[in-house]
């Protein structure tokens, strides 16, 4: 009988890591300057507004069903986390040591617990890896009919929709024609369209600006912890002492864990709470992420262990997330 | 694998043609020269394939060094060639790679599993984006129908993987890194290649037991001016699970028709890409051979112009070593006939009679003479370590 035996080299071979998983990661807000500028009364009021919301048996529920830990008795996995805008106007947002007392006391007048808080601006670029670019290299347009491989795909630079456009209304064919207004459509719209064309990134004065739109569905793909650099984790907390805390949001981690021992960043389903202003921003938001190629190991080993804890996951990362709007 | 979702529910199947299994692999590799001056080293390699931000670029040094890109994925939504005419749409995500041997030669493969639709209405795009690889086929027809359409009965609106590995190809080598100059014609060559899998307990077609030797399963390919090999991996007697068809259409382009025992369909695809490879080698020294005005020219100046295959190509031959050892077989058989490392060796030889020749004619170039044969025969001894 022959030997046998078994070389590799491990440059050659296929590497994606794991990362830990909570059930549910909740985002208690989304915040900008102006909110925090508006002092500790809008705080409260926003705590005040989402507590109802975000209290466990509630968010229990939204973790699973009724499978694997609710039935084993073990109280699901939740951490919760809020997004500080110091991305979109840059300077302007006062700084940590400011700021999060702030949230933290904020919340805590209303038994919210505040797990990590998180900076737009990682979104973009975290410790050196360039997320936003990731995800934009990730991008899998939405072919339409017809769209056989011979042709790369025709992309509006920087701009991405959920269908066809509508053909250019401001030019004319020769003879001084003007083409008849055409309609944009959804592509698989059922009968009618909700056509949304998503602007990604503009170019200001050389400055490459990534859309809101599109770090929000950046920071979505990261609490779904499916997001991988080279194969390797790109979300790392780094835990934050709320009496020591920079002067400047550069200085603040990426990700900071503000608790002793939380539930994991990442999670198996995501549930935002957010003002009803966000919505054309998430709605956005679910067309990129509907188009996005993610790691397919790193997606694959989200449905596998939801499957051993005993909870049906989509296979699509956008039917993983949830909701609530709040009205002003 | 897909979980497909029916939001529209399918027709009724008729009695006659029942909408059985599909689980097929359909792509295209493309091979070509790496377009730089001498061979390319590891970091620069590294650096051509990275073509996809916070993608991995996996190398291996032995026994050749050979690097591949990270996938890309590439939508598509449109008709699939059938050779019986039926129509029959695709909608989905084709992967492609790129990957560099031996610091020389370049090569770009894009694949695709066909599955069967659950419905005749396309899903939402987010469906196909998380099934990265795999094109859902609507319509009535069957793995034979499409593997024969892809083959050999493309049009232009049909589904075009070669075009997606065309443009891989041009995109590395634009990339900084390289020169842009090439030390021999090279030209790119085309392997269409399309599996099928046959389980354990599924009928063998019968027309294939006991073939040995046939032109052509499919009845539209251009027999007159088409080389074929079709190989059963055993005798008419026993029932085998491999089948191979490896096809010369034309100067360029050659088909391979798989039909396989379950295995990893990216194995295959690795195997594909391996005699891609192999098959360039041998169309493209041959072609400088042929070229190359042996006994019109002196032996020297003969030489002289292939030795750029001795410098960069010659030690690259290892069919197989890439090759899992389920799909061994397939490579086997493609060495029985036609016997590809039977050419090989036949044209090495040529090019080892010319060196003697060259040698003969020039005395004074002796001591360089040995050194470059030297090479030769290694390459020849590498030859019957990897057949």
């Amino acid at each position: 009988m022959p030997g046998s035996a078994v070389f590799r080299e491990t440059s050659a071979v296929e590497r994606t890591v794991e990362v830990p998983l909570a059930h549910l990661s909740v985002e208690l807000g989304h915040f900008y300057p102006e909110d925090l500028a508006g002092g500790a009364g809008v705080l409260a009021e926003h705590f005040r507004r989402i507590a109802p919301w975000v209290d466990r048996p509630r968010l229990g529920s939204l973790a699973g069903g009724a499978g694997g830990a609710a039935r084993a008795g073990r109280a699901p996995r939740v951490s919760t986390c809020l997004l500080v805008d110091d991305y979109s106007d840059q300077g302007k947002m006062p700084p940590p040591a400011a700021v999060v007392p702030q949230l933290l006391a904020a919340a805590r007048a209303q038994d919210i617990v505040i797990d990590y808080i998180a900076r737009e601006s990682a979104c973009a670029a975290a410790e050196n890896v360039p997320l936003a670019r990731i995800v934009e290299g990730a991008l899998v347009a939405d072919p339409p009919y017809g769209a056989n491989g011979s042709r790369p795909t025709l992309n509006e630079t920087g701009w991405l929709c959920n269908g066809a456009r509508s053909p250019s209304t401001t030019g004319t064919r020769a003879m001084g024609v003007a083409e008849p207004w055409q309609p944009p459509t959804e592509n698989g719209s059922r009968r009618h369209s909700v056509f949304l064309d998503v602007e990604l990134w503009s170019e200001h004065r050389g400055h490459h600006a990534w859309s809101c739109a599109f770090l929000a569905a950046v920071w979505q793909l990261l609490r779904l912890g499916l997001l991988r650099a080279g194969g390797e984790t790109v979300v790392r907390p780094v835990t934050v002492d709320p009496a020591d805390l920079p002067d400047r949001w550069a200085d603040f981690p990426s990700i900071g864990r503000l608790t002793p021992a939380p539930a994991p960043f990442c999670a198996y389903r995501t549930f935002s709470v957010l003002d009803t202003g966000y919505l054309p921003v998430e709605h956005a938001v679910r067309v990129i992420l509907g188009q996005v190629g993610v790691d397919s190991a790193a997606l694959s080993a989200t449905e596998r262990r939801a499957g051993a804890e005993g909870i049906a996951l989509p296979p699509e990362p956008a039917d993983r997330l949830s909701y609530f709007f709040l009205g002003r | 694998m897909a979980a497909p979702k029916a939001t529209a529910v399918p027709r009724a199947p008729k009695a006659r043609e029942p909408a059985e299994e599909l689980d097929m692999l359909v792509g295209e590799v493309r091979t070509t020269l790496l377009q730089n001056s001498h061979r390319v080293g590891a970091t620069t390699v590294a650096a051509l394939l990275d073509i996809v931000p916070g993608g991995r670029v996996r190398s291996a040094t032995r026994p050749v060094a050979h690097a591949f890109s990270p996938d890309v994925r590439v939508g598509v939504h449109c008709p699939l060639a059938t050779i019986s005419g039926t129509r029959a749409d695709g909608a989905g995500t084709a992967v492609a790679r790129a990957s560099v041997t031996g610091g020389t030669v370049l090569q770009a493969s894009t694949r695709a599993r066909l599955t069967r639709a659950a419905g005749e209405r396309r899903l939402p795009w987010s469906h196909y984006v998380a099934n990265p690889g795999i094109i859902e086929v609507a319509g009535r027809t069957d793995a034979d129908d499409l593997a024969a359409g892809f083959l050999t009965t493309q049009t232009r609106a049909s589904l075009d993987l070669g075009a997606v590995s065309s443009r891989l190809l041009s995109r590395v080598q634009r990339r900084p890194g390289i020169d842009r100059v090439t030390s021999l014609r090279a030209r790119r060559t085309q392997l269409r290649f399309a599996v099928t899998w046959r389980s354990s307990d599924s009928a063998v077609l019968p027309q294939l037991l006991g073939a040995q030797r046939r032109i052509s399963d499919f009845p539209s390919v251009p027999t007159g001016s088409a080389e074929s090999f079709h190989r059963n991996s055993e005798p008419a007697a026993s029932v085998s699970p491999v089948s191979v068809e490896f096809t010369i259409q034309d100067e360029t382009l050659r088909t391979l028709r798989l039909r396989l025992g379950r295995c990893d369909p990216s194995d295959v695809v690795a195997a594909c890409e391996d005699l891609a490879l192999h098959d360039w080698l041998l169309s493209t020294v041959e072609s400088l051979l042929d070229n190359s005005r042996i006994g019109v020219d002196s032996a020297q100046e003969v030489v002289r112009r292939f030795r750029p295959v001795i410098d960069h190509l010659l030690h690259l031959w290892m069919p197989g070593a890439r090759v899992t050892e389920e799909l061994a077989e397939v490579w086997a058989a493609l060495e029985r006939r036609p016997g590809f490392s039977r050419e090989w060796s036949s044209l090495v030889g040529r090019i080892r009679d010319q060196l003697a020749l060259a040698g003969l004619e020039s005395s004074s170039s002796l001591s360089a003479l040995a050194r470059v044969a030297g090479v030769c025969q290694a390459g020849a001894e590498e030859d019957s370590v990897g057949a």
